[in-house]
């Protein structure tokens, strides 16, 4: 890896790590969700620190660039993501769904109370 | 199969209409339908006209959903309501006019009377109805072959939406494998895998005021695979025991 690339991966990791934390402290992202996007930063930021390992890595699953190793483990992280926000999404449409439903028939049945107190109020009245 | 205990009366039944921005027309299918001595209750999944307040100026029950939701969780919001109002059977059909209000005793009756679970209007069987778009009836045939060739239930007309169904249908309707997204001729295979009797009835159906959602070309050839893949899911989806049978 050049300097070059070293520096433009610290600037990535910095600027992810800021950008989830500001999201944190806006409460605009679930802490369950963050902790992923800060381990990801993090790993960004050591790089530098940890390539003699990465070079080892690659080397053992036949990757010589450590660049290329980085876009490939990329790619396969980012798949096992979508296929966990695919998971989370459907469970949280399941939810959304059991929500309407229920305030569909409990307004429902209010308004059906409501009138039939007021009759209550007009026959005792 | 059947309840025997149901069939020494009439049933007690419930029209089901999923509603979103029906104003035109939801109106005159309640008046229909209320002179024929049914309940009713409309489904509004959240619209952005004043489909609510025609539903409830002309006397029907109202269901409002606070987002939008699409179809299929309308019409199990219905199925919910039917069961927790303790109703025999139910009939499912659209609110923009296309399903004649005048069907609605046939397929009660073809229910009753043949004493099946779940009875399908078949437009292709009645002079008198729409003629269905050639790529339109391209797709059903499909549905119907993949329904015939997997479960050996033939159907003609398995995108109808105009049903009639038994409480036994409702409960599994109702459950989490009711295909929500897209309930089409899939549903009629876990039907069919869960035993339940099926059949068709000839029903008269006009052509739909409203805008299709068949639209353009990638629509239809997403939808048909959207089915085709379920049908196929579900030849292997778990099924639960039916409640009657216990």
């Amino acid at each position: 890896m050049t300097p070059k690339q070293y520096i433009l991966l610290v600037v990535l990791g910095l600027l992810l790590l800021a950008l989830v934390t500001t999201l944190i402290q806006k409460n605009r992202i679930r802490i369950r969700y963050s902790i992923l996007w800060v381990a990801i930063s993090l790993f960004f930021l050591t790089i530098p620190l940890f390539l003699n390992y990465y070079i080892a890595i690659g080397e053992f699953i036949g990757i010589i660039n450590p660049i290329s190793l980085f876009f490939f483990g990329a790619t396969i992280g980012l798949f096992l993501l979508s296929l966990q926000f695919t998971l989370a999404l459907s469970v949280a449409f399941n939810q959304r769904k059991a929500t309407v439903q229920q305030t569909a028939l409990l307004e429902e049945r209010i308004e059906k109370l409501e009138k039939q107190l007021a009759n209550q109020q007009q026959n005792n009245n | 199969m059947v309840d025997s205990k149901t069939e020494a009366k009439p049933m007690h039944c419930l029209v089901i209409i999923p509603a979103y921005n029906e104003a035109e027309n939801i109106g005159e299918v309640i008046d229909k339908l209320h002179k024929q001595g049914f309940d009713v209750v409309v489904i509004d999944d959240h619209s952005a006209d004043n489909t609510s307040k025609i539903v409830e100026q002309h006397g029907a029950t109202l269901l409002k959903h606070c987002s939008n939701m699409g179809y299929g969780v309308a019409l199990q919001t219905g199925y919910r309501y039917a069961i927790q109002q303790k109703y025999e059977c139910v009939v499912q059909m659209d609110g923009d006019g296309q399903h004649s209000p005048e069907f609605v005793k046939t397929l009660v009756d073809t229910l009753y009377e043949k004493q099946v679970d779940l009875v399908i209007g078949n437009r292709h069987m009645m002079v008198g109805s729409y003629k269905v778009p050639k790529h339109r009836r391209a797709g059903q045939k499909l549905f119907s072959t993949l329904l015939q060739m997997f479960s050996g239930l033939k159907i003609d007309d398995p995108t109808s939406g105009f049903q009639a169904l038994r409480l036994n249908v409702l409960k599994f309707y109702v459950s989490d494998l009711y295909p929500d997204d897209f309930p089409d001729a899939n549903i009629l295979l876990l039907c069919r895998r869960m035993g339940f009797k099926v059949i068709e009835t000839p029903v008269v159906m006009h052509e739909s005021s409203g805008v299709s959602m068949h639209r353009g070309f990638w629509r239809p050839v997403f939808y048909v695979t959207l089915i085709i893949f379920s049908i196929l899911v579900g030849l292997f989806t778990k099924l639960p025991k039916r409640e009657d049978e216990n």
